[in-house]
């Protein structure tokens, strides 16, 4: 599967890449490839393309705020969890999803 | 009240940078003109600069609190609505604070976005977007935050402030408020309650008594006890922490010292009950020496609140004596790290989320 996903959390300092690397680690450990687009305190880093948006078989957004530019993700499948559940339990959330798409 | 707790989360994420900004310049001028003998006019200018910024956090918060709800056309709505709870146009009305800024916020988005679904016809479409959605919302931000806002919440909002003046100047009840503080940011280490006492302390951040900067030094020990304490105690006892904790030590230990208590959170997972536990005792011992003793500070993330302390010894030791308190704590209700299971965070409950398109 091609995951892509968004985090985003109030302070934009901390939970942002907690929540990417446990993304990136629990679909990786699953076989996916994954990209993660952080919003945090300076702004979009590792954004995600156009390409990458249309060729995506799931969005995971990962957040506790508004995320910005979100016209991007229209018409894309995904799923909006808080950051907190990314960096618990992005194993049982990737797992989920694949039963879900399944 | 999802869509709630996003907004205000929303609105604290765009207002920090300022506080920030306005924090450290006011702390910064501050202390070179009481350390220097001689005027420094630039100085001074810039301080009361820094002043004036620190007034508009209340309009920057709810501009973007209605942006998460409304979206671009809610923010200005917004902002004349939280400029309002700062500043009351209205003779015989008081500011409204934060609690008004909120409700500016909320007010704001939600009138955007029920405007954004009438239906007009086309012609009328553009007009609608860029002069009823500002004017009218403006308007009536105005007349709902000059009038019943500014009058009753204004009062609400100096009742509450004179008492918490009034408390944190016996020491038989500061102590407690600073243990609360303390002990709530310590809780879920840069999360929501802990949000809710900063939120606080911003809201008496201004106030003429100095409560703000005496509630700011309460919240230190439940800022950075937590990081350092666990930083510590994995290096101590290195046979009841992980192979990974102890790595994470060092970087630990540096996020307490400059303020990041998020860096306390993998410890705090892998052992939420005894990590939080002795972290809030800690950190609430720490902040009842703070406010106990009437410690202020106009300083901002960990150390570089220090050199502002009105009390630098009581200062360090409150976080010292948390510290210690917190270190000892885990220490000695910690198991040994082999008689823990795999990490035990799989908790599947809590993913019960749909895909949307």
């Amino acid at each position: 599967m091609k995951i892509v996903a968004v985090t985003a959390c109030a302070t934009g300092v901390a939970h942002t890449f907690m929540a990417k690397r446990a993304i990136e680690d629990a679909a990786k450990k699953r076989g996916h490839e994954v990209k993660v687009e952080t919003q945090g305190a300076t702004g979009i880093e590792n954004g995600l393309t156009r390409k990458e948006l249309e060729e995506a078989d799931i969005l995971i957004l990962a957040t506790d705020i508004k995320l910005a530019r979100t016209e991007r993700f229209e018409n894309i499948k995904k799923v909006t969890i808080p950051v907190a559940t990314a960096i618990k339990n992005a194993n049982g959330v990737i797992k989920k999803i694949e039963e879900k798409l399944a | 009240m999802k869509k709630f707790q996003q907004a205000l989360m929303t609105g604290v994420s765009y207002m920090l940078p300022l506080i920030v900004f306005s924090g450290m310049t006011i702390a910064l001028t501050g202390m070179i003109s009481q350390s220097v003998q001689s005027d420094f006019p630039a100085v001074a200018t810039l301080n009361g600069f820094a002043w004036m910024m620190m007034d508009l956090i209340p309009a920057i918060f709810a501009a973007y609190m209605a942006y998460a709800i409304g979206d671009k056309a809610a923010i200005i709505p917004g902002f004349i609505g939280g400029y309002i709870a700062a500043h009351p146009p209205v003779e015989g009305t008081s500011a409204s604070g934060f609690l008004g800024a909120i409700l500016a916020g909320l007010i704001a988005g939600y009138v955007v976005l029920f405007i954004r679904k009438i239906k007009v016809p086309l012609f009328l479409d553009s007009i609608k977007k860029t002069l009823f959605i500002p004017v009218l919302t403006g308007w009536l931000l105005y007349v709902i935050m000059a009038y019943p806002i500014a009058y009753f919440v204004g009062a609400l909002n100096d009742f509450i402030i004179d008492n918490l003046i009034t408390l944190s100047q016996a020491p038989q009840y500061a102590f407690l408020l600073g243990a609360i503080l303390s002990a709530m940011c310590a809780f879920d280490m840069g999360g929501p309650i802990g949000k809710i006492a900063i939120t606080f302390v911003f809201a008496v951040w201004n106030d003429p008594s100095g409560l703000g900067f005496v509630v700011n030094a309460a919240v230190f020990p439940g800022i950075m006890v937590p990081a350092l304490s666990v930083g510590i105690a994995s290096l101590i006892a290195r046979n009841k922490y992980t192979e990974d904790e102890i790595k994470m030590a060092p970087a630990s230990i540096l996020s307490g010292l400059v303020g990041i208590t998020e860096s306390t959170l993998p410890y705090a997972f892998r052992d939420p009950l005894r990590i939080v536990g002795a972290n809030m005792l800690g950190a609430s011992i720490g902040g009842a020496i703070m406010m106990g003793f009437g410690v202020s500070t106009a300083g901002v993330s960990g150390v570089f609140g220090m050199p502002m302390a009105s009390n630098l010894g009581i200062f360090i030791s409150a976080i010292l004596i948390g510290t210690v308190i917190s270190v000892t704590t885990q220490i000695l209700i910690k198991k040994p790290v082999d008689e823990y299971t795999e990490f035990a965070g799989a908790d599947d409950e809590d993913l019960d989320f749909d895909i949307t398109l």
